[in-house]
């Protein structure tokens, strides 16, 4: 069954058709040939799919395209806004990724991260979690990224460059 | 290469030059080449551990709206060359795993081609398998070449050296702990002290 | 994934006429089970009917104290909402160590309660499964069952229900309202959730097009004082292998009120009233704690996998009671 929609990505408005089946992640990449955020696992568990969807972070792979009509959607390429977004620019001095594959989702994820810490959201490893602010640190770090894997396991490097941008 | 040359690359912490585009996502992976009318696969999997495939119905999934072809053995292209087992995909009806790739449902759309995957029937002879191991199994036997990657007369024809440096990982380990830099082995405590 | 149609209705009532309508009709929200459940061909419906905008996405005090959720609030939401967090922490912790960041953001309240079991058997199509197809066998109690019940289990079913928020829920006595085609009605969450019997293939007690609408948690004062733990093989994003929701109130080294729900170990969250009867009005020590907990368990039926979920549960209540009693003093 088609659906006729609009998406805005990146800025950019999209008027496409769509099959109800389709996802967002695939309505992105196999009909406007954005292939920013990748297919890794389409089953909402490897994070590669990682998009901001409204603001927040979402897998797009579990996201029916025709049920986000008229989303604003944002993909690591469209953090690049005036040049590379800094924690792309740290993604890259601190060799936060081997084949890079699971990159544009980590990205994505983190700056979705950072914005929820930002507003003082708490996660399973803060403290005292009805404190009004929260402080990244390493541990925080890693808990609030769980959601998107590497294979490569390129962590190690991942979180410092994410500690480097965060405040 | 001249000395200059080498000391401005060697040890030097470069930027990737990939690293824009892979940071962006706009790095094209071997799936994300652009294509004209490009057909979608779904992949068919064998849902027993061994045995062989002893038939197929795919009626019901070619009839389906969209969809261009199914590949199964019977009717893949075979390659040029095909010696090796890994690349030699859709050669035969055995079985030799669960989730085997023992075919495809080509379709205009994914949508199209996953929906189509669970329309072809397949029948297949299971077959007693053994996985076990023991250290007595009746059917153990030495490999002939262990240390040449894929060299041939050997029992063992696809070598990859093991990459792993693990006697360098804890060479690394005591020299963090104790200070001491070991570079052969064995590793020993009269090297320690 | 089989063709389908999409509609989004403009209320409530609406929503259900038209999923009542279709035998095969269901209702998406977050969808981060339902289209995943759609990929791996276990669920095909012919229509979805989108409410994720029709019911609630507001968090609202009561006039008695207590809190009500619409069904449509995000997990994220719900967890970081400082009401909830300051007066219900057991629930922020436990829909903090579920799933991912980005997950949480989607998924909802209601869509959370009636996420399906993550029984691998349930979600392979080629592998025999009571709940998917009745009278067609289980797989898990010959096959792999580490993560399966001990608790209510059949001999029809050992799966265990996934939501790490419906145990805190279940914990706090919450109660969900739902509209149908019968009109509304409320049901406390402790019986909204089936034990598998022999119909596995039932896992709530909703009929065909009732939707959940609201949550609402009573005004509990000593819930200030609980916490979620949730015993697991990884750090983070994995499920429970057991886990508990504990609230406990002392006064002068004697337990005058306690709450105790477990996970992982039952076909639902499983309200551990036995433990709690033990304990009310008894000295809040370690020993008491253990006997509960011993108690609690003693009906549990292990299988040759998990039978390290029973001690392991036991230790856990046991543990996070020594923790809260520690910490109200």
């Amino acid at each position: 069954m088609d659906a006729e929609i609009m998406l805005r990505v990146d800025g950019t408005e999209h008027r496409l058709t769509v099959d109800t089946r389709t996802s967002l992640l695939d309505a992105l990449r196999e009909r406007l040939a954005i292939t920013s955020p990748k297919k890794g696992c389409d089953h909402g568990q490897c994070g590669a799919c990682t998009v901001l969807l409204d603001g927040r972070r979402a897998v797009s792979c579990l996201a029916l395209a025709v049920a986000h009509q008229n989303a604003d959607i944002v993909t690591a390429d469209g953090l690049a806004v005036d040049g590379l977004h800094p924690l792309q620019q740290a993604f890259i001095e601190h060799d936060a990724f081997q084949c890079g594959y699971c990159t544009p989702g980590q990205i994505v994820s983190a700056v979705g991260m950072l914005q929820e810490a930002a507003e003082g959201w708490p996660s399973v490893v803060t403290r005292d979690p009805s404190a009004d602010t929260v402080t990244l640190d390493d541990a925080e770090i890693r808990e609030r990224m769980s959601g998107n894997l590497c294979r490569c396991a390129a962590y190690v490097n991942m979180v410092p460059a994410i500690a480097e941008v965060a405040p | 290469m001249s000395r200059t040359m080498t000391n401005r690359v060697v040890g030097r912490p470069l930027d990737r030059v990939d690293g824009p585009e892979k940071v962006r996502g706009t790095a094209r992976y071997a799936y994300e080449q652009p294509v004209d009318a490009p057909a979608y696969l779904f992949a068919l999997q064998a849902t027993i551990a061994s045995g062989r495939i002893t038939g197929i119905v795919a009626s019901a999934a070619i009839a389906e709206p969209g969809v261009l072809a199914v590949l199964i053995h019977e009717n893949a292209p075979k390659l040029a060359w095909a010696d090796d087992p890994e690349i030699a995909v859709l050669y035969s009806d055995a079985l030799g795993f669960r989730g085997q790739i023992v075919g495809g449902v080509i379709a205009e759309t994914s949508e199209i081609a996953r929906d189509a995957a669970s329309l072809v029937r397949f029948d297949d002879e299971p077959r007693a398998f053994d996985v076990g191991l023991r250290a007595h199994h009746e059917d153990l036997h030495k490999p002939v070449n262990t240390a040449f990657f894929g060299a041939g007369g050997g029992e063992l024809l696809n070598g990859e050296i093991c990459c792993v440096g693990t006697a360098a990982a804890i060479a690394n380990a005591v020299h963090h702990a104790t200070g001491v830099r070991i570079r052969d082995l064995p590793i020993a405590l009269d090297k320690l002290l | 994934m089989r063709p389908f149609r999409y509609e989004r209705a403009t209320d409530v009532s609406g929503a259900i006429a038209m999923v009542a309508a279709e035998p095969n009709g269901v209702f998406l929200a977050g969808g981060t089970n339902l289209v995943d459940h759609m990929r791996l061909g276990i669920a095909h419906p012919d229509l979805l009917v989108d409410v994720r905008r029709l019911t609630s996405d507001q968090i609202v005090e009561l006039p008695d104290g207590g809190v009500r959720i619409g069904a449509a609030v995000t997990n994220s939401d719900l967890a970081v909402n400082r009401t909830i967090r300051h007066r219900y922490p057991m629930l922020t912790e436990a829909i903090l160590s579920g799933a991912s960041g980005q997950l949480r953001n989607f998924a909802t309240t209601g869509g959370n309660l009636l996420q399906r079991t993550r029984c691998p058997y349930f979600q392979d199509l080629t592998t025999p499964c009571n709940k998917r197809e009745p009278g067609s066998g289980c797989s898990a109690l010959g096959g792999f069952n580490r993560d399966h019940a001990v608790l209510g289990v059949s001999e029809h079913c050992v799966a265990t229900h996934p939501s790490d928020m419906a145990v805190a829920l279940a914990a706090l006595d919450a109660v969900v309202h739902t509209e149908g085609p019968d009109g509304e009605r409320t049901i406390p969450l402790r019986e909204l959730h089936r034990l598998p019997g022999d119909t596995p293939e039932r896992d709530t007690v909703l009929a065909h097009g009732e939707l959940i609408t609201a949550i609402d948690i009573p005004a509990l004062g000593f819930a200030t004082n609980s916490h979620y733990r949730k015993v697991r093989d990884r750090a983070s994003y994995a499920f429970a292998l057991v886990s508990i929701a504990a609230a406990l109130q002392v006064d002068d080294g004697t337990v005058r009120d306690v709450r105790v729900a477990l996970g992982g170990v039952a076909h639902k969250p499983w309200r551990a009233t036995k433990v709690e009867e033990a304990l009310r009005g008894t000295p809040a020590t370690e020993d008491n704690f253990r006997a509960a907990a011993v108690v609690e368990l003693a009906d549990a039926r292990p299988l040759p996998g998990n039978a390290f979920k029973i001690p392991l549960a036991r230790n856990v209540i046991t543990r996070v009671l020594m923790d809260l009693a520690e910490e109200d003093r």
